[in-house]
């Protein structure tokens, strides 16, 4: 027996909780933020690892071991939304790869580029006007 | 609090540990590929040390159960990140535009160059 005065075991869970819960908090802000679609990804990819986390000290916290068969199932969920959503966005991307290989010119043009973003991505039209006018 | 209830805290307290320090680097790191980087570092240690302590906890079938989750966290892991990583190189154009040296690219327009990158005056 270890006499820490005040720490027992379940306050420890307890702290280690609240800090997991910020960190948290931290994800979603990147999720709120993130300017593209791939940096969303990246956050909910750590949003579903907290999760499983936050599982795993919850069922230490109440003493319940089924609980680690629901930190599983999330794992396994988080990966597939994940890996879907990579794939997805993989499809549905432009490919300047493949795009650049076609033309002849190495430099692409601006505009043409800010029009293929403002497709798939949602830009605001207003930026993608402003920066036409003064790229012509 | 016994000795092995402390072991256990403290695995998991690097844990949550590493799990900070990812989400921080998510939400501070400035590319797409950085903030991969970090959030790679919370699916292998920072999962891993939380997993560990808790089958610890639950004896002998709750650790081959967590040792199971584990190993299927370090299979999928590096697949999820690849995966993201394909996506955001053939779709973010803005994030291609902060790398430094991209070799792809390279390797598409003129012969291999294997010298380091030139060192760009600040």
């Amino acid at each position: 027996m270890i006499d820490l005065g005040p720490l027992t075991f379940d306050l420890g869970l307890d702290i280690l909780l609240t800090i997991l819960a910020i960190s948290l908090t931290l994800c979603f802000i990147r999720l709120y933020l993130g300017p593209t679609v791939p940096d969303r990804t990246v956050a909910f990819d750590t949003i579903a690892i907290h999760a499983v986390g936050i599982l795993a000290l919850f069922s230490l916290r109440i003493n319940a071991p089924s609980l680690l068969d629901v930190a599983i199932v999330t794992a396994v969920l988080g990966f597939l939304g994940t890996t879907m959503l990579a794939s997805y966005l993989e499809r549905a991307g432009p490919r300047y790869y493949e795009q650049n290989q076609e033309d002849d010119t190495t430099v692409e043009d601006v505009t043409t580029v800010e029009a293929r973003d403002g497709r798939h991505f949602g830009a605001e039209a207003t930026s993608v006007q402003d920066r036409s006018e003064s790229a012509s | 609090m016994t000795t092995s209830e402390l072991g256990i805290l403290l695995l998991a307290s690097i844990g949550v540990f590493f799990m900070v320090v990812s989400s921080v680097g998510v939400l501070r790191l400035p590319d797409v590929y950085a903030r991969m980087h970090a959030a790679s570092s919370a699916i292998t240690l920072g999962i891993g040390c939380i997993l560990l302590a808790a089958g610890f906890t639950y004896g002998q079938w709750g650790l081959v159960r967590m040792l199971i989750l584990i190993v299927l966290f370090f299979i999928t892991g590096p697949i999820a990140t690849t995966a993201m990583a394909r996506a955001a190189y053939r779709t973010d154009y803005e994030g291609r535009l902060v790398l430094h040296y991209d070799e792809l690219a390279v390797h598409d327009e003129q012969p291999h160059d294997s010298s380091p990158p030139p060192v760009q005056p600040r």
